[in-house]
């Protein structure tokens, strides 16, 4: 059998079956995990009280002193972060991904103005804190289904999908703002709340309601980051490799919009965890795309430390996880941007240089006669 | 929301609204801790309020705070903390009134008995009631003067109808409200807000006006310099009175319903 190598990536053979693994992604997987698991703890230790690791662990497997402040105060609202900051991440990646825009986020593509809109609504005509969750998921689907409607409208090439998702959104947000200035200033201020993001008074409903999304969402996760693969190809080349090139996109925009909404829905418009995590998980791998288990990885990091900071670096006041987002992802985008950023692209200019071949059709698996080798 | 086993008589309580503090204060009790307005501190008005540790915001309470005053009562607002009911009620018997303003003395009722004190509550409204009817009756003819109220926000101009907690403790008094103030035939007739081109149709014999927060303040100052609002015949005769917003406005109890009628004293009895 002749052995077939393929540049940055490992070949895991069981039986009939084979996997190729991108050998830098995984290894950034195993980072962030890392970074996470640091995050999670340091989130579940330190605030008010300094609990050791020891206590904390104690707590989590028994009884201790500590019950309530880690297993009310604590634990819930850091699982709920990792879920959704996960979700979010992914749907960025995914919405990035089909785009083929690093600033296609679920903010541009309506899905968080959609949600915003649908939970003001809620919370300025009193409808009842119950149905604040469910508005903004139906709000979020919404929204974005209109934009893919008005996209399909032309074989929803990429350019158009963004252009249809920022028209709707900044309809969407000019609603909010009718709404803010209408409502009563404790309503108002109840909704801004819940535009910036907050995991403050959230927990286990929340989290289980992310989580069992998340596990539904696996299977087409799996099947996503194979069909990822043909995404950055131009519409005519992946046609002609035998790729229904609409109904891919349609299938991967669906699937990260789903997520987005269902993150959206449960913490608020959290902006920039959808944005910033598959850049930086992409830039971090070195990879064309955003990586998907590395980008859910970035999103979880960045919305635990950001709650965490929120309720413990400020004194007394609380800050909304969503405004630390915004500062945390921004500023390390920036960094990447201003130093990996060039070097990357300097790299790859030079191995595409080497190898000869075209920047777009360079990314295509298994079809580089000269990576043969007998 | 849900049903509390609470202390008889509470040592440690926290408060998480600003009717709250008043409310705890008047009644003789210090909370170990209150949560403030977004705008602003602990208010001044309650006198020294330095043992009075902060606990977050009304909107955003700092639960961790809060749980490591280890109170043994917590009183909120559903309106505003409803989503950390569970969380708070983990941490100590936690008792929530509706709404703010409108229904005042039934929140200070339901407050003084979650405190153990119903009966001192009962009494204190008892007697603020008398008070204000005597200061209605001493006034005679004066009663009818028609009484304004502006409140300078940052972003708006409001006047407050008769069901404001201030616009009640008017109407306790018996004084009378321009026919714009009172709000008639409005859904909601606690304010309603007026452009800054129209400050001078709001009526009034007498106007007592205020200013919510450092932003407020530069409002007043902008707009109560301005032509428009010295062409008003109550400011012209010197019957505009600048009050205290925290006493006014975001208190909201007996103590400072009590110090509003010595304002009503102090501008309307000369």
């Amino acid at each position: 059998m002749s052995a077939l190598r393929l540049p940055g990536r490992a070949v895991l053979r069981t039986g009939a079956y084979s996997l190729t693994v991108h050998r830098r992604s995984a290894a950034v997987c195993v980072l962030l995990l890392a970074v996470l698991l640091g995050a999670v703890t340091a989130a579940l230790c330190l605030g008010d009280t300094y609990i050791t690791f020891a206590d904390t662990v104690a707590t989590l497997t028994g009884t201790t002193g500590y019950d309530r402040t880690i297993e009310v105060l604590r634990l819930p609202r850091t699982v709920l972060a990792v879920a959704a900051g996960a979700a979010l991440a992914l749907g960025g990646a995914l919405i990035q991904s089909v785009a083929r825009n690093p600033l296609a986020s679920p903010d541009i593509v309506g899905v968080t103005a959609g949600a915003g809109l649908a939970a003001t609504f809620t919370l300025t005509f009193g409808l009842g804190y119950a149905l604040l969750a469910p508005s903004a998921l139906v709000g979020g689907l919404a929204a974005a289904a209109l934009v893919l409607l008005v996209a399909a409208r032309g074989s929803l090439s990429a350019p158009r999908f963004v252009l249809a998702g920022v028209a709707v959104a900044v309809l969407l947000k000019s609603g909010i703002q009718i709404l803010l200035l209408s409502a009563d200033a404790i309503d108002a201020q109840r909704a801004q709340i819940w535009l910036i993001g907050t995991l403050g008074g959230r927990g286990w409903t929340e989290a289980a309601f992310l989580g069992a999304a998340l596990a539904l969402a696996l299977p087409a996760l799996v099947w996503a980051q194979r069909a990822l693969d043909t995404t950055d190809l131009d519409d005519p080349t992946a046609t002609g490799i035998g790729v229904r090139v609409t109904g891919r996109r349609i299938g991967l925009a669906v699937l990260g919009v789903v997520l987005a909404s269902a993150a959206v829905s449960q913490v608020g418009a959290v902006e920039f965890v959808a944005l910033a995590a598959p850049q930086i998980a992409r830039r971090l791998a070195r990879t064309s795309r955003p990586p998907l288990l590395a980008s859910a990885l970035t999103g979880a990091v960045l919305l635990v430390l950001a709650d965490w900071l929120g309720r413990t670096a400020f004194g007394d006041y609380q800050v909304p996880a969503g405004v630390l987002t915004a500062a945390l992802g921004g500023l390390y985008l920036l960094y990447l941007l201003l130093t990996k950023g060039t070097r990357n692209e300097k790299k790859t200019a030079g191995l595409r240089a080497r190898l000869g071949l075209r920047a777009r059709a360079g990314r295509v698996r298994d079809v580089r006669p000269g990576d043969r080798t007998q | 929301m849900g049903t509390s086993e609470i202390p008889a008589e509470p040592q440690r309580v926290v408060v998480l609204d600003t009717d709250k503090i008043d409310t705890a204060l008047s009644l003789g009790i210090t909370p170990v801790g209150a949560a403030r307005a977004s705008e602003s501190e602990l208010p001044s008005y309650l006198g020294d309020l330095s043992g009075v540790t902060v606990v977050g915001t009304t909107a955003e309470p700092d639960l961790e705070a809060i749980e490591s005053l280890e109170p043994d009562l917590i009183l909120g607002s559903k309106f505003r903390q409803e989503a950390f009911y569970d969380e708070l009620n983990a941490i100590a018997p936690t008792v929530f009134t509706e709404l703010v303003g409108l229904t005042w003395k039934e929140n200070f009722l339901l407050d003084g008995d979650a405190l153990g004190k119903a009966d001192e509550a009962a009494q204190l409204l008892a007697d603020y009631e008398a008070r204000a009817g005597e200061i209605g009756a001493s006034l005679g003819e004066a009663v009818g003067t028609e009484v304004s109220l502006v409140r300078f926000m940052p972003d708006q101009i409001r006047y407050y109808g008769p069901d404001s907690f201030s616009g009640i403790v008017l109407g306790d008094t018996g004084l009378a409200r321009p026919e714009l103030q009172q709000l008639n035939g409005a859904e909601d007739r606690r304010f309603a807000e007026v452009s800054a081109e129209e400050i001078d149709t709001l009526g009034g014999d007498v106007i007592f006006y205020c200013a919510y927060g450092d932003d407020g303040d530069a409002q007043l100052a902008e707009y109560t310099s301005g032509e428009l609002w010295q062409s008003i015949p109550a400011v012209q005769s010197g019957a505009a009175h600048q009050v205290d917003d925290e006493i006014w406005m975001t208190g909201i109890g007996v103590s400072a319903a009590g110090l509003i009628l010595d304002d009503l004293e102090t501008y309307l009895s000369a």
